[in-house]
């Protein structure tokens, strides 16, 4: 899902580096301090993530975990993400520093979308599983329509690129849902005050008044 | 309460190590590489992602470097290899090729081949007199070598030679290089994303004291 570099034109670098920038100032804005280390742990898991292959479908494909960001960090998902593509650029030179802006935003604005779509169904335990697979699987879906949507200036368009990618990734989606789901599920039970970080919040500010 | 907030942590950190300990099975990484050579007059070469199978059937272009004008294009065999006469244009004038291959939307590499590595004494057009020179003399008069060998022309068939030779061993240096993600590298990265929200909730702390 990294676009390499020397593909996107100067707009589209551009533009995608500005909308980055402005997400990652909110999300930093956003952080509480103390959910520094949650999102600190779930960059690391994100840095890692793309590092394990998945031997299936046509392609080659990674795990992206986009989606259990979203659905825990909310806002701050834009510099942890940031953050870990940026190593990942230095070390691994896996898309690049140009295109840095660009595949932010294409695994950012996805995560944010799944904040708003499924935590609110994590009220309940029983709709975490569901709300777990959901924010995995559209995650994935809505970055490659974004990267696809990032290509359209290329020479292949945006139509057939967007299918590739889409058929490529179908079976990401499902794995991505999967342990998403798994994920979510067990913080659920193990500490749900986690995914609730403001009713924990008020919790405190109770304690620490009286 | 401070206690409640370490147990999420730790659990996450477990869901961390488990997936850091996946990476001694596979590892992958979504960076195109490329590299060619010279072979009995032909340019070969391979792609490969760091880890993991090669792009298959993937378009490799070939262009000048200077002028980024296309010469030709080609495909990669099901392995990631490719093979393909230099041009007759980039023969004559020694151009630097750039070998880009394009691994799926959005993935692309790509490899500079100067003209040294790949006008070798197979490709006659080059220099063809030199070639033709050495063998009349020996057939004519073999007794005297020293006042016939154009010194010129022995180091450019040794060099050509050596290139030859040297081929594996280049490309051999480029695969050893490009052998993708180490341990020490993720955990580098890992000590790093630590340290910079170390620095955020340090500056975050001291903006509170002074809020206060």
């Amino acid at each position: 899902m990294h676009i390499s570099e020397g593909i996107l034109s100067a707009p589209v670098l551009i533009g995608g580096g500005l909308i980055t920038m402005a997400g990652t100032a909110l999300g930093l804005h956003k952080i509480d301090h103390e959910r520094i280390m949650p999102v600190a742990i779930l960059t690391s898991t994100f840095f890692v993530a793309s590092l394990i292959h998945i031997p299936i479908g046509p392609g080659s494909i990674h795990l992206i975990l986009n989606g259990l960001l979203g659905i825990i960090l909310g806002w701050a998902s834009f510099p942890a993400i940031l953050i870990a593509l940026c190593l990942q650029a230095l070390f691994f030179q896996f898309g690049g520093i140009a295109v840095l802006g660009v595949n932010t935003l294409n695994a950012a604005v996805p995560a944010i979308f799944c904040f708003y779509i499924f935590r609110p169904l994590l009220r309940q335990v029983k709709y975490s599983a569901v709300a777990g697979f959901g924010a995995g699987f559209f995650a994935v879906f809505l970055s490659t329509l974004f990267v696809a949507m990032s290509l359209i200036t290329s020479d292949t368009g945006f139509i057939s690129t967007a299918k590739i990618i889409m058929i490529a990734n179908i079976p990401l989606m499902l794995i991505e849902g999967i342990i998403t789901s798994c994920i979510v599920t067990f913080i659920f039970k193990v500490k749900p005050e986690i995914l609730r970080p403001h009713s924990r919040t008020f919790t405190n500010m109770k304690t620490k008044n009286i | 309460m401070r206690y409640s907030i370490k147990i999420p942590i730790r659990s996450m950190a477990v869901i961390g190590f488990i997936l850091l300990s996946f990476l001694c099975s596979e590892a992958f990484a979504h960076k195109v590489s490329i590299f060619a050579w010279s072979e009995e007059g032909f340019v070969v070469g391979k792609t490969g992602f760091s880890v993991g199978p090669p792009p298959k059937l993937a378009e490799i272009i070939v262009e000048d470097k200077e002028t980024g004008a296309i010469l030709l294009t080609t495909r990669t065999d099901k392995e990631g290899k490719f093979s393909f006469k230099p041009p007759a244009n980039a023969l004559e004038n020694r151009l630097t090729l750039r070998l880009i291959v394009k691994a799926g939307p959005g993935h692309q590499g790509e490899w500079l081949l100067p003209p040294e590595d790949y006008i070798s004494m197979d490709s006659k057009p080059v220099y063809p007199v030199e070639i033709t020179s050495p063998s009349v003399v020996t057939s004519q008069e073999q007794g005297d070598y020293s006042s016939h060998i154009d010194v010129a022309v022995v180091q450019k068939i040794v060099e050509d030679a050596l290139d030859e030779k040297l081929a594996p061993v280049k490309r051999m240096l480029v695969e050893a290089q490009d052998k993708g993600p180490q341990l020490s590298e993720v955990v580098a990265g890992v000590g790093y994303i630590f340290g910079l929200f170390g620095l955020l909730a340090y500056w975050k702390s001291r903006k509170k004291v002074s809020g206060e």
